[in-house]
């Protein structure tokens, strides 16, 4: 991919409002061919609004919705290019799983035969081969989600729209059907827009992470993009851990409260400065810290303290036989590369 | 922890054992017994049987009828008003069901004495018919007929269809309907492909119901149904209470029940095969 | 929306006809129809006068309170029968059960006439009549009360058992206490219920009159205009009664 494609999916200005409470600030967002999208957020930030306007169960309150360059705004969801794979799933209790699939193409009114082979094709591509006969009622809750998401697929819609498609199931499915995605959608290639509140599995099955705050979008890229150069301070707490430390800056240098000092262009006002766990290490010329607690977590170690300015710091080390070096209690110089931290400017909201 | 279960249960069995069973038994053994100079005497004779056979059997079909048209007409219009509160009418579509319900108790002689207040030649509609010029007359047709008994019956009946078939419809997922959307089902699609196969036993239910209820009734047709709409009922009671001839009042009553549970067993097994035959 | 328009015209139909009967009641006129005649309250003064209408109506009581509290003490108990069955044996009961219900009024009546007439010769009368409310009331409790019981905590009993109460103590003052609302409002369904029937009441009076039947009297002979006024007062009472029953219960069919 070369260049500056087209977009698939165009939003612009789109906004919600139920009465005076605004769901979805009016706003901008593209998607291209192929991308796996995660509308990522806490609850009531949304993210669900947003992708209902897109599959069309919401009308949106202003502005467009562009679908491959056609304007889809005032369609209803029938007429739009896109399918979507519900929380709920649901599946039609009254049919059989090859009838729930095939249910999008009989309405087209195809010959039977073609119905039939592309049923067996998208049974395959789940990995439900066999189960065309069986009523939904005697399958698990990750066949359910298959089928759901198989009933979705066979369509072929330009843009693939999942609403928490892993939240019902357990641990285990939950990271078999990630894999399950990132298969099917690497397999067929197709653009697939999905929203989550769970951050671990926007980062385990998305090329692109839109972070959504209150009705507004906070930052989009790159799952690296978002967790080493998070945006804003929402961001930076939200996704994954951090240490927050505030500061001020004055002509071109910031002074943090907790003792460090360094240059930084920028206005003069306060700062935050944001830093990852696993960026922080012990050094002896670093900031004293009160070790609090620690946390043997496996496959690390966590560590919180209390720095001079009375502002809590999280620390991640892999060396988990070093333990012994952060009895809670004690005092450790804790530092940090400046190439790791990240200041963000202004008060935070 | 079972003994304890089947005990609690033992009050109402008696009840019902006492009060419903026993009678019932007794009453379809009085179908055989005779009356011999207005006395009752216990017997075995298929007299009665013969004479709802052979003297009662149109008035049965009639009946029938009657009952085959409120159970349709309740059904049909109270699928609509089910639909219209379970999907078009938000939150307050409980509030719809809570005055669905209150309406049951609205007092089942009232609405006969009302039907009749206003169907009558000197009846609200009619009043309302002339004072507007568009009849010269009254339009005597609108009582004392089949139709008056079947308005009566319907509007009676209508919030025991009402009822099952929210109940039904309330346990269709809102996400099955908008999935049908997403896949490109209109409106009328959703509901034959999606939203009926779902609710089947629902509809059943309630045509059942407000069959059976309006087959029986005798009230209704004596009030409002004048000669041209007699119906099986009224003839039990004239043979019960008037002619004190129990034993065919029995039989007509049994007779009037086989026939609609027979009726009912037909149009559920014709319903079954028409849904099989759909896929 | 055109929706609004359905829905205006089903309450039209469903409530229109009772509307009418309560608004004449208020009007000097016999008749419903126009005119309607002047406001008045002579239709219910003279009610008040009409020794008839005090026997009906206190027979009505009677019937109505004795089915409310003894249908309610059965049905709550087969409700928590029921609950101790398997399901599919559960449905099976309530089924029986509630047959009374579906099949024709007229079918029961007639055969609980045959069988105390009869079948047992005692005779009919009031008692026979709450014998016959309770047939047809108590399915209702059976549904409402089970409806309840499924919601309710079963570990607040446990608690209470293993503090040292016995099973009776256990429900006397912690499952009652809980249900005691849902348990009245079936009770007040019952009342209406036993209120508003006319079918079983009419066949099993044996003499006298309950309200229903009462009715039943002033409407054979057409012309008396008191009708709407007892109607009236009918329908208040069992509307009013479900009303409040169901506030209580906050119970969905």
């Amino acid at each position: 991919m070369g260049g500056h494609p087209t977009p698939l999916l165009l939003l612009r200005g789109l906004s919600k409002s139920f009465g005076p409470v605004v769901a979805v600030s009016p706003l901008d967002l593209e998607v291209n061919a192929g991308d796996f999208c995660a509308i990522l957020g806490p609850s009531g930030c949304g993210k669900s609004t947003l992708l209902r306007m897109i599959a069309g169960f919401i009308e949106p309150s202003g502005g467009r919705i562009e679908i491959d360059g056609a304007d889809v705004t005032k369609r209803g969801p029938e007429k739009r290019p896109t399918n979507m794979v519900f929380q709920s799933y649901g599946l039609f209790p009254h049919l059989t799983v090859a009838e729930n699939i095939a249910f999008g193409l009989s309405l087209q009114k195809r010959p039977r035969s073609e119905i039939d082979d592309r049923v067996d094709a998208t049974l395959d591509l789940v990995r439900l081969e066999g189960f065309g006969a069986r009523a939904i009622d005697k399958l698990s809750g990750g066949q359910q989600q298959r089928v759901a998401l198989a009933r979705a697929l066979i369509m072929r819609p330009k843009v693939l729209l999942l609403d928490e498609p892993l939240a019902a199931l357990d641990l285990k499915l939950r990271h078999q059907m990630q894999e399950e995605l990132h298969r099917i959608h690497r397999d067929i290639g197709g653009t697939f827009i999905f929203v989550t509140h769970d951050q671990g599995e926007a980062f385990a099955l998305a090329s692109r992470v839109v972070v959504m705050n209150a009705g507004l979008i906070e930052q989009v890229g790159s799952p690296e993009n978002v967790y080493q150069k998070p945006a804003s301070l929402f961001v930076a707490d939200f996704v994954g851990e951090t240490t927050i430390l505030g500061g001020k800056r004055r002509n071109g240098r910031v002074i943090l409260n907790a003792g460090r000092e360094f240059d930084h262009a920028g206005a003069d006002g306060p700062v935050h400065v944001v830093i990852r766990p696993e960026r922080i290490h012990v050094d002896p010329l670093g900031l004293p810290t009160l070790i609090a607690d620690r946390f043997f977590l496996g496959a690390s170690l966590k560590i919180s303290g209390k720095l001079a300015s009375g502002e809590d710091i999280i620390v991640r080390i892999a060396d988990t036989e070093s333990a012994d070096k952060f009895k809670p209690g004690s005092t450790v110089r804790l530092g940090w590369d400046p190439m790791a931290q990240r200041v963000i400017s202004g008060t935070p909201q | 922890m079972k003994r304890a279960g089947i005990m609690f249960l033992a009050p109402a069995t008696l009840v019902f054992t006492a009060v419903f069973a026993l009678p019932v038994a007794l009453l379809f053994a009085v179908s055989f017994w005779s009356v011999k100079s207005f006395r009752l005497q216990p017997d075995f004779t298929f007299t009665a049987w013969q004479r709802f056979i052979t003297q009662y059997w149109e008035l049965t079909l009639y009946t029938l009828f009657v009952g085959l048209m409120a159970g349709i007409i309740c059904t049909l219009l109270g699928f609509v008003f089910a639909y219209a509160a379970r999907f078009k009418a938000g939150a307050h579509g409980d509030t719809l069901m809570l005055a669905t319900l209150i309406t049951l108790f609205g007092g089942y002689l009232v609405k006969i004495y009302a039907w009749k207040s206003i169907l009558g030649a000197d009846g609200l509609l009619n009043q309302t018919l002339m004072a507007s010029g568009l009849v010269t007359e009254p339009l005597t047709f609108l009582i004392y007929s089949r139709g008056a008994v079947i308005v009566a019956l319907v509007h009676f009946l209508l919030p025991f269809a009402i009822l099952p078939i929210y109940a039904a419809l309330r346990n269709v997922p809102d996400s099955t309907v908008e999935a049908a959307s997403d896949l490109g089902a209109n409106a009328f699609n959703t509901l034959t492909l999606v939203i009926i196969p779902q609710v089947r036993q629902g509809l059943f239910s309630a045509f059942a119901i407000c069959f059976l209820l309006a087959a029986g009734d005798y009230v209704t047709p004596m009030l409002l149904g004048g000669t041209s709409g007699v119906m099986l009922g009224q003839f039990v009671l004239l043979e019960f209470s008037t002619n004190f001839n129990w034993p065919a009042g029995s039989a007509l009553s049994f007779g009037l029940l086989f026939a609609c549970m027979l009726l009912l067993a037909v149009l559920g097994l014709a319903g079954q095969m028409i849904a099989r035959r759909k896929r | 929306m055109i929706w609004r328009a359905v829905i205006a015209f089903f309450l039209l139909f469903l409530l229109g006809p009772i509307a009418l009967v309560v608004l004449f009641s208020f009007g000097s006129n016999a008749l419903i129809g126009f005119p309607m005649g002047a406001l008045t309250l002579d239709w219910y003064a003279g009610l008040l006068r009409d020794t008839g209408f005090y026997s009906a109506f206190w027979t009505s009581v009677v019937v109505a309170l004795a089915t409310a509290v003894f249908a309610t003490i059965t049905g709550t108990l087969a409700a928590m029968g029921l609950l101790r069955l398997a399901p599919s044996v559960a449905r099976a009961v309530l089924a029986t059960l509630s047959m009374p219900v579906l099949l024709p009024p007229l079918v029961v009546a007639i055969a609980i006439v045959v069988l105390f007439v009869r079948g047992i010769g005692l005779g009919l009368g009031v008692p026979v009549v709450i014998l016959g409310h309770i047939l047809i009331t108590q399915p209702f409790v059976i549904l409402i009360v089970m409806a309840r019981l499924a919601r309710f905590d079963q570990s607040a009993v446990e608690a209470a058992r293993d503090l040292g109460a016995s099973r009776w103590q256990a429900f006397r003052l912690v499952t009652l206490p809980q249900i005691a609302s849902t348990l009245v409002g079936a009770a007040l369904v019952c009342a209406a219920i036993s209120l508003d029937d006319f079918i079983i009441a009419s066949f099993t009076i044996g003499g006298g009159n309950t309200l229903s039947t009462f009715v039943w009297g002033k409407m054979r002979t057409t012309l008396d205009p008191s009708i709407n006024a007892i109607a009236t007062a009918l329908l208040v009472v069992t509307v009013g009664l479900s009303g409040l029953a169901l506030r209580l219960s906050r119970y969905r069919s």
